[in-house]
């Protein structure tokens, strides 16, 4: 690996846009995904500041719909799926004893076509006539004979990121395949590296279909195809057919090395081994091969056959068949260990109980005919912002919290970190729970005005979105000083915490592993 | 004594409120055999989750109390149980098996969609819906009621704000009705929460739902699909009627029909002042075409064009295409077609009021009667029809004065 | 397996999944065929080729409501004297239909069929149909437009009522200019200049 040498002279900015380190990467993955998690946090500000009143005061709706949109592609494609993919880029070699990922050039390029497909997204909404205003779903015909002239750069900016998404996926299959330190067996893979080679699987298996997807809305706006049109014979419906293809699994993609994360931190602060490892793999496997056969649950209200209702209907409901194995796993881990409740213990703590009301919502909404009434309403909407945020962004501050120690070489402060933990999961709930109640009550997503009787709750959401916004800025102030300095962490920085991460020293050095490490 | 007080007062209040069958953080049970369906299977599945919460976190709760570092508590060393694996892979299994039983029979009774008694038309459009009753040959557009006002916060918002219409659906009770759906543009979805009715209106295809209302009174939705920039100001309210009721609406509608094609023929011969068609047009302009063009008529850039200086509204005598326009709609954007929404008169007020407001000075005084040579060329060209096919070129010279 | 061919494997495979996006459009044809999405079926558009062989009718009665819904602005109005028939399955119908362009330009029309209940669509079979074809109308003109059809036998007895609905299109402006010639010989230049 004779690129290594030269990274090592590089200094300054050279040494980011260069880097062919799986571990500069990783960082720059996640500071990325931090800044578009603000990003899309202040849009979802924008919109919470549009509704907390009844009445149209801060914003054109034309506006507040880019801002649901955009809000929603930013999170999802800028803050998630990067914020994953830079844990397995620092996490994965270290975990698997392997020097850097497989592939480290193709890596550089993975992470620096990203920025721009979001400059593309982002200018569009400075451009006459706006950004996209369809929804993150962009359903046909709004996004192609009703959209705006500047579909294209939403197009291209999905196709970049798209990309993006497959390159890096690629590494981490070969990277986990071929990298191994011997006698690293498949059955001893620690569960966050399999869950995201599992992921990384969906990954290629779904977003060239969306990349096809957004090709198809291309074409049809502005080269005259009718692939959703009905008059050149096309249909409007089979772009839901499309698009949820890629959709369903993309959501496991987002929540599977969630899993991953939860199954390495539960067992360390448990001092007890993950319960029934075996299972937590095989039901990652069958959740992701369920995920391929659930689509049309996302468009009940769209008249299917009934045969068709029933199919999804039962298929997702068995998915909650493997999804509660997991949670039933991470009790059993729980039980009769010696627990403690260090901060990423809190956030594993949360995710479980928070990711499970999640579950269960999504479980009322497989029932097709209550999800008639529950389909496009806020409901859903606090659905799955239990899932997402409760779930995979909760998952990502515990691993920032877990892993930091090891990436600065520092303690991060602990007052300030639980601090933070406390005001997140107030409010968010706050934020996240009245709107089970909004959606119920019949109030229609998407929407930036409401009738009268929604008002009450929608203000509470409204301050709870403010406070969990705010607080996010603690997560911020505790990364920068641990960063600067505090104290030392040991190699273990946990007790007890198992994987040969925890063998090399903290600050991890540039290279690690470069000679592998022997498994027991 | 305080505390059973309390506890009476909610009962009372919970029990006014599950009478009224509306609550504010709960589904409506709504006022069809189907929604009562629907939302019992919603209370039996949600009552079955918390049952699981309950079990489930009392474990996890248990453990983080019990088995703690602090309280001296040491790791036991167990880590898989093929027996404990089975029973937690078979015992959800069994629970759904229970959930989907009513979920399936539920669903099969939603879809026996056979032998309806009356069949309404529901059309969906960029931002209202369109009803037409296919037996009795009535159709009309649906509104949103609210004034723009409300929404700025200007004035008071009224008790059904954004959730009223100026015409209602009229349904009558106890009568199995078929809902067509469809739409002209983008994708809508039809919602009237108390029918446990939702389903989306796909341009150029059908979609089928039905329903059988017990007690009259008004019931109000909104469409669920993201439909573009007013998507949340379409709202749905429909209005069932004990059925002698409906049938006396029913006769008066057909009696307005016939008074309104009346009107509109008597209207094509008036004259009308430019004052009082400009006091005209301003009113239908506000109501229908504010939201897009805004009030100022500069409209929004790069979605919906201005009407200040354009070439269409603001080149005197030019006046074909704006007409055309405004009658026919333009395909392809969220211009609609407004020759069967609005009257002779209106269509008239409206664009003689773009023609001559927001700085445009065409002087153009566009009459009824132009409207009406223009919507009917056929008169023109059939030579049965029309009576007097050689003065109409005449009297639309006289009918725009310049 | 080294790298660098697993690497052109997956790569491969991120391709072919591309393909398969791509595919799933005709799959997506036959899945509403089978199973009734949208009551729609493949070449629904088109005239059917198949010759009916046999020509039994029953006793069986099927409620058929006929729709023209326009899609969208169109300044087209079509007129049929029968909204609702009751027909007996097997016997062929023959419906007509006066389209009249009440607008300023000449115009061509495509119909597109929805059936509903989905699953009843493939039992509607189109002898003869104006949605075979587009359909040009002058300014100022009325056509006849025809529909002529027959319930299959086979159809299940519990369907009693049957929509169909054309979404009437103007399709005007994917017209090319030859085409239009053919169409509206003695007016070309308006046409296009308009466009």
């Amino acid at each position: 690996m004779n690129q290594h040498t030269s990274i090592k002279a590089a200094t300054g900015w050279r040494r980011w846009v260069y880097t062919t380190n799986h571990k500069d990467i990783g960082t720059l993955y996640l500071w990325f995904s931090l800044i578009m998690f603000f990003t899309g946090g202040l849009m979802a500000m924008i919109i919470r500041a549009e509704l907390f009143q009844p009445g149209l005061q801060l914003v054109e709706p034309n506006f507040f719909n880019q801002m649901t949109t955009v809000h929603g592609l930013i999170m999802v494609f800028g803050a998630v799926m990067p914020a994953f993919t830079g844990l397995a880029n620092w996490m994965v070699p270290l975990m698997i004893g392997a020097p850097d990922m497989a592939l480290p050039r193709m890596n550089n390029w993975s992470f620096w076509i990203l920025p721009f497909a979001f400059l593309i997204l982002l200018s569009s909404l400075f451009m006459p006539g706006g950004g996209p205003n369809f929804g993150w779903t962009f359903y046909a015909p709004l996004s192609t004979t009703y959209s705006n002239d500047n579909t294209a750069f939403f197009v291209f900016a999905i196709h970049i990121m798209g990309i993006s998404s497959i390159m890096g996926a690629i590494n981490v299959i070969v990277t986990i395949t071929n990298m191994r330190a011997p006698g690293m067996t498949w059955m001893k893979l620690p569960m966050f590296v399999w869950t995201m080679l599992i992921t990384a699987f969906l990954l290629i298996m779904v977003m060239p279909v969306l990349a096809g997807t957004v090709t198809m809305v291309l074409t049809d706006k502005y080269f005259g195809t009718s692939f959703f049109d009905a008059s050149g014979g096309g249909d409007p419906v089979m772009f839901q057919h499309l698009f949820w293809f890629f959709g369903h699994p993309e959501v496991y993609i987002m929540i599977l090395p969630a899993f991953g994360i939860i199954s390495t931190i539960i067992p360390t602060f448990s001092r007890k081994k993950l319960f029934g490892y075996h299972s937590m793999v095989y039901a990652t496997v069958s959740i992701a091969f369920l995920s391929f056969i659930v689509w049309a649950h996302h468009m009940f209200t769209t008249g299917m056959p009934l045969a068709g209702e029933l199919f999804f209907m039962y298929s997702t409901m068995i998915i909650s068949v493997p999804t509660g194995v997991k949670v039933f796993n991470w009790i059993a881990t729980l039980w009769r260990g010696s627990i403690t409740f260090e901060v990423p213990m809190l956030f594993a703590l949360a995710f479980i109980v928070l990711f499970t009301i999640g579950g269960m919502s999504g479980l009322m909404l497989a029932i097709t005919p209550a999800d008639f009434q529950y389909h496009d309403t806020y409901f859903v909407v606090a659905h799955f912002h239990y899932v997402l945020v409760t779930g995979a962004v909760f998952s990502i501050m515990a691993a920032t919290y877990y892993w930091i120690p090891k990436w600065t070489g520092n303690m991060f402060h602990e007052g300030l970190a639980k601090t933070h933990f406390w005001l997140s999961l107030v409010s968010v709930n706050i934020l996240f729970f009245p709107m089970h109640f909004v959606g119920l009550a019949g109030m229609p997503r998407r929407i930036p005005d409401y009738a009268l009787q929604f008002a009450d709750f929608n203000a509470l959401i409204s301050i709870g979105g403010f406070a969990f916004g705010l607080s996010q800025i603690l997560f911020v102030v505790v990364i920068v000083k641990c960063i600067r300095g505090g104290k030392k962490a040991k190699a273990n920085v946990w007790e007890d915490a198992e994987g040969l991460e925890w063998e090399v020293p903290s600050p991890a050095p540039l290279h690690t592993f470069s000679t592998a490490p022997t498994i027991k | 004594m305080i505390r059973s007080l309390m506890l009476s007062v909610f009962l009372f209040a919970v029990s006014s409120m599950s009478m009224a069958g509306v609550s504010a953080f709960n589904m409506r049970k709504g006022v069809t055999d189907t929604s009562h369906q629907v939302y019992n299977l919603h209370m039996i599945i949600f009552l079955v989750c918390c049952l699981i919460a309950v079990v489930v976190f009392g474990f996890m709760f248990w453990a983080l109390l019990k088995h703690r570092k602090s309280k001296g508590a040491k790791a036991a060393n167990f880590h898989e149980s093929t027996k404990i694996e089975i029973l937690w892979t078979i015992a959800p299994i069994l629970i759904l098996v229970l959930m989907a039983i009513p979920a399936t029979k539920v669903l099969i009774s939603m879809e026996d969609n056979s032998e309806a008694q009356m069949t309404i038309m529901v059309t969906g459009s960029q931002w209202k819906w369109h009803y037409r009753y296919i037996e009795d040959d009535i159709s009309f557009y649906s509104l949103l009621k609210t004034s723009d006002d409300e929404i700025d916060n200007k004035v008071e918002k009224q008790e059904h704000y954004l959730l009223d219409v100026d015409k209602p659906l009229v349904i009558p009770i106890h009568t199995k009705i078929k809902f067509l759906l469809t739409s002209d543009d983008v994708i809508h979805s039809w919602w009237v929460p108390d029918f446990s009715l939702k389903k989306d209106a796909v341009p150029g295809f059908i979609n089928e739902i039905w329903t059988n209302v017990n007690d009259a009174g008004t019931y109000r939705g909104q469409c669920a699909e993201l439909c573009g920039v007013a998507h949340g100001f379409m709202p749905i309210v429909v209005v069932a009627l004990e059925q002698d009721e409906y049938k006396t609406w029913l006769a008066d509608q057909l009696k307005q029909k016939a008074i309104l094609i009346e009107k509109e023929k008597q209207s094509v011969g008036e004259t009308l002042s430019l004052e009082q068609l400009m006091a005209i047009g301003e009113q239908v302009y506000v109501e229908r075409c504010a939201a897009c063009h805004q009030a100022d008529g500069k409209g929004m850039s790069g979605i919906f064009p201005a009407l200040a200086g354009s070439k269409i509204a603001n080149v005197a005598g030019d006046y074909k295409t704006h007409i055309d326009i405004v009658l026919n709609g333009k395909s392809g954007t969220a211009m609609q077609a407004f020759k069967n929404q609005l009257s002779l008169v209106e269509l008239a007020g409206v664009i003689t009021y773009e023609r001559n407001a927001f700085g445009n000075t065409t002087g153009d005084v566009i009459q009824a009667e132009v409207i009406q040579l223009i919507l009917n060329p056929v008169q023109q060209d059939s030579q049965s029809s029309v009576q007097s096919t050689d003065q109409m070129p005449e009297q639309s010279k006289e009918g725009v004065k310049q | 397996m080294n790298n660098k061919k697993l690497t052109i494997k997956l790569i491969a495979f991120a391709l072919a999944m591309l393909l398969f996006g791509f595919s799933l459009v005709p799959l997506y044809g036959l899945l509403c065929e089978v199973t009734g999405i949208n009551g729609k079926i493949i070449g629904a558009s088109e005239k059917n080729t198949n010759i009916r062989t046999s020509t039994q009718t029953s006793e069986q009665v099927v409620k058929l409501q006929i729709l023209t819904h326009n899609q969208g602005p169109i300044p087209i109005q079509i007129k049929t004297d029968k909204i609702e028939i009751y027909a007996n399955v097997g016997q062929e119908y023959l419906i007509s239909f006066e389209a009249t362009n009440t607008g300023s330009k000449d115009i061509v029309i495509q119909a597109v069929p929805s059936v509903s209940p989905g699953l009843t669509a493939k039992y509607l079979h189109k002898i003869e149909c104006f949605c075979f074809a587009q359909q040009a109308i002058k300014k100022g003109e009325t056509v006849n437009l025809s529909l002529n059809f027959y319930i299959d036998e086979l159809i299940d007895p519990k369907y009693k009522q049957m929509s169909l609905s054309y979404a009437i299109f103007d399709i005007s402006d994917d017209i090319k200019p030859e085409k239009w010639h053919q169409l509206f010989p003695e007016n070309i230049k308006i046409a296009k200049v308009s466009k």
